[in-house]
């Protein structure tokens, strides 16, 4: 879901690149020490999974990992994202380095959204409850990326509900795949570990 | 008692976590070669008065379907098409000049390939037949003449020899084509890991020492 260097307009990359700071710096101040390595971590798992590609869809798609990002980092995930897209960036050319605020932003923002919106469901002791949150944390994120990729390619002139529809119509495997992804991530840190899902945000 | 039982779970969950990780990166270094998307080429090359354009993405699958626009260095429109089924568009050269082939492969793809002044003039569309003044070669044709070569003028050998190249060079820009790099490779993906632990390497260091300064003072 990279986008490419040269097609948004200069507004829409500065709006990306403006967001993309304040998110990342949000990011940093509430990441305390102990959370670095796990953001390492993730940051190194969101950086590989986009070489993981998915043959099926009309287009070339790729696992992004972004819920599973924003559900153990909260606004975490923003620093962690920037920098693997950066690497991302220069050593794959995905994407590129203009772009790299509105990327940073499609991916790293419906990560911290879909944290806030679940985090209550995946809290939760029911295994049912929990489960159900954690599908809809991998598949929402993709879903609200595609909208915003869809977003801003509006400002070029793409038709938005057909730039929508189209970019989801593509996602729609991947969202079920890290849906699923997710769930098993959840049903495993809450064995292991439930503390993990408790303190992301603070 | 509590803070051991925590810093086994810790431990527990770290080594799952890497374990995770090494799976991501084993199936991603497995699937380099027919996998990964997220970034799309082009590639031209002029055979006579023809470019060919190859269009895939990172992982070598074809784009169907892509629009290619076709502008000069200026940026004024030329011409433009669509890829058909192998990523392929081909079109006469519109004006003899450098070109711009730029590919928009729809949410957010985009490539782009420059085809030099030096490449058209090559092709001869410069001195398209037609321009030619048509007595020009004719006498020399006529008369029994002993030696074929000052039969011919320099421009009609420069054609012919390009003419000739062109056919000769056609499978090799075309294999170029085919064996453009189509995704990263291992080091890229080992080297990216590497910069992340270095990073968070990074952290830690900068953590530790401000501790022992809050020490020391």
């Amino acid at each position: 879901m990279h986008i490419s260097e040269g097609i948004l307009s200069g507004p829409v990359l500065l709006s990306g690149a403006a967001l993309a700071v304040v998110g990342t710096g949000i990011g940093l101040k509430q990441m305390d020490y102990d959370r670095v390595a796990q953001a390492g971590v993730l940051s190194a798992s969101f950086f590989v999974a986009s070489l993981i590609h998915v043959p099926i869809g009309p287009s070339s798609i790729h696992l992004i990992l972004n819920g599973v990002v924003g559900l153990l980092l909260g606004w975490g995930a923003f620093p962690a994202i920037l920098v693997a897209l950066v690497l991302q960036a220069i050593l794959f050319q995905y994407g590129g380095i203009t772009t790299l605020g509105v990327n940073t932003v499609l991916m790293a923002l419906p990560a911290v959204l879909c944290y806030y919106l679940f985090i209550p469901m995946i809290r939760s002791d029911k295994k049912g409850v929990f489960l159900t949150g954690a599908f809809f944390v991998g598949s929402g994120a993709i879903l609200l990326s595609g909208i915003i990729v869809a977003l801003s390619l509006v400002f070029t002139g793409e038709s938005f509900l057909e730039a929508a529809a189209l970019v989801v119509a593509a996602h729609v495997p991947i969202m079920v795949i890290e849906g699923v992804i997710t769930m098993f991530c959840v049903g495993f840190i809450k064995k292991v570990q439930p503390g993990l899902l408790l303190g992301a945000a603070r | 008692m509590n803070h051991q039982r925590v810093d086994v779970m810790m431990r527990y969950t770290w080594t799952a976590a890497t374990g995770v990780l090494a799976v991501l990166i084993t199936i991603s270094v497995i699937c380099v070669s027919p996998a990964a998307a997220h970034r799309v080429t082009i590639f031209a090359w002029v055979d006579g008065d023809t470019v060919h354009t190859e269009s895939k993405f990172s992982g070598g699958k074809k784009v169907h379907n892509g629009q290619v626009v076709v502008t000069d260095l200026e940026g004024a429109r030329l011409i433009e098409g669509r890829t058909d089924e192998n990523g392929a568009y081909s079109f006469k050269i519109p004006k003899p000049t450098a070109m711009r082939i730029e590919l928009i492969a729809g949410m957010g793809h985009r490539g782009e390939w420059v085809i030099t002044d030096e490449e058209v003039g090559a092709s001869g569309i410069t001195a398209p037949e037609g321009d030619r003044p048509p007595g020009a070669d004719v006498p020399s044709r006529g008369s029994d003449s002993p030696s074929p070569a000052s039969a011919l003028g320099p421009d009609d050998i420069e054609r012919i020899v390009d003419a000739a190249l062109d056919r000769k060079l056609e499978p090799m820009m075309r294999l170029i084509a085919e064996s453009r790099p189509s995704g990263p490779s291992i080091s890229d993906i080992i080297g990216g890991i590497g910069y992340i632990l270095g990073i968070v390497g990074l952290a830690t260091y900068v953590h530790y020492r401000k501790q022992s300064r809050d020490r020391s003072t």
